[in-house]
């Protein structure tokens, strides 16, 4: 076994997947350009007996640097896991110059570890699980092999002297390395599944993000005239499950569902904001935790037709948009945290620690026609007013739409049944004549960007359709706002939900057909709608749905995994009631009502249990060695009483084992029967004659033509001996 | 006759003691997964947990690993020589794995010295081995330093290890007890010194011609049955009417007696050690020339004569490691002179004397050099990472 070789290749792998397992996790391109070439150029250049580390002086400037940058760091972004990590990985680099001796090398493996550490509270995503995984069997081999060559360092060289290693090493070395990483991840994932979850929960502050990807692209507001609203990052933002009353999956390929995120209702100057709340009995703000899960938005709650299981992969922020389709009634979440809720436009936010959650919402899509005649007819809207804009444009041009449909433009006189056909003339009034661009460019001076957009540039991106449509819709007086959010378009078939990406952000306009009740429409152009928002069938699409499919798996088993998943876990294998959290509020409860019984029984419990625990640890440790030579004792009989030819080996060794345990251990050289007859003495009268009997009848087996041993004498002449303990 | 052979029944070996350190690294080891715990408590971020597991499954696997592996390990200690002041030396061993399964990795093998003053009369560097498997057995060495002339007693061994995660320090002790003579130091002469090692005395001793195997005639004696035939005097044997053989002379090696003046009280140590190092140092030289050395100190009775024979120089290299100039024998006087006696204050030159207070003088190299200083403490540098 070349003990530096194997330390020099491991140590290297190690630095390398753990520093670029963190520049995955914290989406740092530009520490991944620097540290990993950076450490592999240091790691040879520094190696002997081509490089020699760098001198001391160099070390302690470049500690120095990292101090300095530390603090600047600090100063500037403030204490969090980021800057953390960073400091860590540039420690490593310069730890990598300092290699002089074996100490050295177990910095690295230990400034390596925490560096794992500091990814695990950068982000929880399915890649980052993997590599960790792989620097977890890496871990192990260099502290294995570390340890191996410490005893054996010399104080002055990275290399392990020469020292004596028996046969085999290398083998042995290798089968140990998979036994600690398989018995160590078995009870990892044991202690994984019992540690009780929500147990001091936030009780010193937020620290670290387990994010799983970026923020989203989705935006609470429209800003037209900037630039990228839909961006092209494939990064999966949500996932989502859609089911019917019955549960039965309603998602499949092609069936598309918008996603409701906010909701803008007024508009300036190309900016699209959501007004003030009426009043303050239109926002609802519930708190959810696992005893209040439910939050009922509208009392027609047990009419929902659609039910939609979210698993936001990283909200980011701590307040955040709880995407829903129209029209929801209730939400439900076993995460705490606090819900607010707009009755009258149906938005929802979160306010949570951020990161990943999950929420269930149940919808009904849409009215029938008798429930929405019953509402009765909405509101006239008076055209839009904002500085450059020119309502009348808008008005004449409104109008000239839905007369081409044949359908009334004034207000006053047109029938509720036609809005929704008016709304959907002028949704499709930008099929012809636009064209769809990510591209957003500059709006001139002093010009509106809608009316830009609608009557002399004619080419934008979904934000632009969706105002000009809202814009369009109020001139003629009918109610309509925008909605941003996502579309689902990517159904995963494996696992029968969607994935929803940063590319899936969208707009698109809500109207008002009827009092209170509102319809979707999306004036973008169908045909840019697929083509921006349709799966990609590419072989390389397909592979990255395999890894979404696992992702998703990930999130759902091991993210999300929480107390309820732990107790319906262990209740369905175990049967086992696992509430360590109740318990524990129980107890607390107790301690604050002060009934000292219940705590004396408590303490006292705590301590018969950690006594008889501690007794039968030190039972199990004085005894062992008794215990285990009972159990091969017990399988060597069981085998000679099934074999019918007693193995003399057996016997014999049996029988020395018997001497050695007694103190007079056959000396080399010394015929068995002389030894026996020797120490007979020292033995019992029966003890005495089993084992000179014993001792003849293996002298028989052994050397007299006649096979084999009489078994039952000779079990029966080790039990006399045996006794005698 | 029983009971005789009962008591040549050996004894089974004591125990070794155990004992378990947490030194800083498994303290460092505890904090963290400590802080990984409050962490997955107060984040409930799942892969913490994971780690956490990590981290305690750790601590278990490190018990069994080490724990099971030390259970089976046994040590025997290789005879020793004797070794010089100033030497390195290697103390060996016998690591014997007994286990079936669990394979011994990174042990290091220390010898727990007797003595906790200052300056040690050994000084051992802890040796390692890299893994012993299962059922199988291997040599390991201690490199050791002898500091000390004397007859020193070595009692317990220690095996540690810290495999396989560097948590806890796990160490067997072995009491195995020996003893180790340690000469004085021997350096090359100087080349007035060693020029002077020479026949001095042109006495009976060393000129009368014995029987042996040279080629000069001695003289004739009767037959004895078994005697060669070609050593048979026939002329001789004729004339005298009897069977005769030839008999020859060898020549006897030069001898040469050294003496050691007896120390004043307040002589320093350090001369007298360097006087007796270079007895010795001329003792070794002597012996190298083919001069017989012989020693005589009256002061502590000894008198070891001239054999020309390489056990007598080692009994005589173990005599001096013995000396202690301490003892005061019966001044029992001796017919002989010896022809160098070393002394400890200056003396005429062609007298027979050399003064051994400025040993290092005589040697090519000084003793002082050959005793190195006690080992510095190295500095710790915080800043540097070092543990």
């Amino acid at each position: 076994m070349n003990l530096a070789r194997l330390q020099h290749v491991i140590g290297l792998l190690l630095v390398v997947l753990t520093i670029a397992t963190y520049c995955l996790a914290d989406a740092n391109l530009a520490l991944f350009i620097l540290a990993v070439p950076g450490a592999i150029a240091a790691w040879f250049l520094t190696a002997l007996p081509l490089g020699r580390p760098l001198p001391r002086i160099g070390i302690n400037i470049l500690l120095l640097a990292i101090l300095v940058y530390s603090l600047q760091r600090m100063l500037t972004t403030g204490f969090n896991v980021s800057n953390v990590c960073e400091i860590i990985t540039l420690t490593l680099l310069v730890k990598i110059m300092d290699r002089r001796s074996q100490r050295d090398l177990g910095q690295i493996v230990s400034i390596a570890a925490f560096l794992g550490i500091g990814t695990i509270l950068t982000s929880n995503a399915f890649a980052v699980g993997l590599l960790l995984v792989l620097c977890l069997v890496l871990l192990i081999a260099a502290t294995l092999l570390h340890q191996c060559a410490l005893p054996t360092a010399n104080p002055e060289s990275v290399v392990p002297a020469h020292a004596p290693a028996g046969v085999g090493a290398g083998r042995h070395l290798r089968r140990l390395v998979l036994s600690v990483a398989a018995s160590g991840m078995v009870i990892s994932i044991v202690i994984f599944l019992l540690m009780p979850r929500r147990l001091g929960a936030g009780i010193f502050g937020q620290w670290g993000n387990p994010a799983v990807g970026q923020v989203t692209g989705f935006s609470d507001e429209v800003q037209l005239g900037t630039p990228g609203f839909i961006t092209p990052s494939a990064t999966a933002v949500l996932d989502l499950q859609v089911f019917n009353p019955d549960g039965d999956s309603l998602g499949a390929e092609g069936i598309v569902y918008y996603l409701r995120g906010a909701v803008l209702d007024e508009y300036d100057a190309g900016r699209w904001t959501r007004s003030q709340p009426r009043s303050e009995r239109q926002i609802q703000r519930t708190r959810l935790d696992r005893n209040s899960s439910m939050m009922v938005l509208r009392t027609e709650s047990n009419r929902w037709n659609i039910e939609q299981h979210f698993t936001i992969r990283n909200s980011g922020t701590s307040r955040t948009h709880a995407f829903s389709l129209w029209r929801p009634l209730s939400i439900q979440s076993f995460q705490s945290s606090h819900v607010i809720a707009s009755l009258d436009d149906g938005m929802l936010l979160f306010e949570n620690d951020g990161g990943k959650f999950s929420y269930i919402v149940r919808s009904r899509d849409a009215d029938s026609p008798r429930t929405a005649a019953l509402r009765g007819s909405p509101g006239i809207a008076t055209p839009i007013e904002a500085p450059n804009l020119h309502p009348q444009r808008f008005v004449e041009l409104g109008s000239q739409i839905l007369t081409d449909a044949g359908l009334d433009p004034d207000p006053a006189t047109r029938p509720p049944e036609q809005i929704a056909r008016a709304a959907e003339a002028v949704a499709r009034y930008f099929d012809d004549g636009f064209q769809y661009t990510l591209e957003a460019e500059l709006v001139p001076p002093h010009r509106d960007p809608t009316e830009w957009f609608l009557f002399d540039h004619k080419a934008g991106h979904c934000e632009y359709y969706a105002s000009a449509m809202a814009i369009l819709c109020r001139a003629v007086g009918i109610n309509a706002r925008v909605i941003t959010g996502y579309v689902d378009t990517e159904f995963n078939q494996p696992t029968s939900h969607y994935i929803v990406r940063q590319s899936n952000a969208h707009a698109w306009v809500e109207v008002e057909y009827a009092d209170g009740a509102w319809k979707t429409y999306d004036p973008t152009p169908s045909a840019d709608f697929q083509r921006v928002h349709d799966p990609s069938r590419s072989l390389f699409a397909q592979a990255r749905r395999l890894f979404d499919a696992a992702e998703f798996a990930w999130i759902r088993t091991v993210v999300s995994f929480n107390s309820d998943t732990q107790q319906s876990l262990l209740r369905s294998a175990f049967n086992m009631n696992w509430h360590p959290e109740q318990a524990m509020e129980d107890f607390t409860l107790k301690l604050r009502r002060q009934e000292p019984r219940d705590l004396i029984q408590a303490v006292a419990s705590g301590i018969i249990v950690l006594a008889v625990g501690f007794l039968v640890a030190f039972l199990a440790w004085r005894y062992r060695q008794s215990i285990i030579r009972r159990l091969v004792q017990f399988t060597t009989d069981l085998w000679l009483r099934l074999s019918p030819r007693a193995d003399t080996q057996i016997i014999y060794l049996r029988l020395l084992s018997e001497l050695r345990r007694r103190g007079m251990p056959k000396p080399p050289g010394v015929p068995l029967l002389t030894h026996v007859r020797a120490i007979a003495p020292r033995f019992a009268p029966e003890e005495a004659v089993a084992a000179e009997r014993l001792a003849i009848a293996l002298y028989h087996a052994r050397f007299s033509q006649r096979a084999g041993l009489a078994a039952p004498q000779a079990m029966s002449d080790l039990r006399v001996l045996r006794r005698a303990r | 006759m029983i009971a005789a052979t009962a008591t040549s029944v050996a004894q089974p070996a004591p125990r070794p003691r155990r004992r378990y350190d947490l030194h800083p690294p498994g303290l460092i080891y505890l904090t963290t997964s400590l802080f990984l715990a409050i962490g997955a408590l107060n984040s409930q971020n799942n892969l913490l947990f994971w780690a956490f597991g990590l981290a305690v499954a750790g601590l278990i696997v490190s018990g069994i690993v080490s724990g099971s592996a030390l259970m089976h390990l046994h040590l025997q200690r290789e005879p020793m020589l004797p070794a010089h002041v100033g030497d390195h030396f290697f103390l060996r061993y016998t690591i014997i794995n007994t286990a079936r399964l669990w394979p011994l990795f990174g042990l290091r093998i220390e010898e727990v010295l007797p003595h906790a003053s200052a300056e040690p009369p050994l000084a051992c560097a802890p040796g390692g081995v890299v893994h012993v498997g299962p059922r199988q057995r291997t040599g390991a060495s201690v490199r050791a330093l002898a500091r000390v002339r004397g007859f020193h007693s070595l009692r317990t061994v220690c095996v540690s290890t810290t495999f396989p995660f560097g948590l806890v320090r796990k160490s067997l002790f072995f009491d195995l007890p020996t003893h180790i003579t340690v000469r004085p130091a021997v350096a090359s002469l100087r080349s007035d010194l060693a020029a002077r090692i020479a026949p001095t005395r042109q006495d009976d001793s060393t000129t009368r011609p014995r029987i042996g195997q040279g080629g000069d005639f001695f003289g004739l004696r009767e037959y004895v049955p078994g005697d060669p035939v070609r050593t048979i005097a026939w002329r001789p044997s004729a004339r005298r009417d009897t069977l005769l053989v030839r008999q020859h002379t060898t020549a006897a090696p030069p001898r040469l007696w050294l003496g050691l003046e007896r120390p004043a009280p307040d002589l320093p140590d350090l001369d007298f050690e360097n006087a007796v190092a270079l007895v010795a140092s001329v003792i070794t030289h002597a012996a190298r020339r083919g001069v017989t050395p012989g020693l005589l100190v009256d002061w502590a009775d000894v008198n070891l004569p001239p054999v020309a024979s390489a056990a007598s120089t080692s009994r005589l290299l173990d005599l001096l490691a013995r000396l202690d100039r301490s003892r005061h024998a019966d001044g029992t006087r001796h017919n002989v002179r010896p022809d160098l006696v070393i002394t400890y204050s200056d003396s005429s030159p062609g007298s027979g004397q050399v003064n051994g207070a400025d040993a290092g003088a005589w040697a090519a190299h000084a003793f002082a050099a050959i005793v190195p200083p006690p080992p510095r403490r190295r500095r710790r540098r915080w800043w540097r990472l070092k543990r």
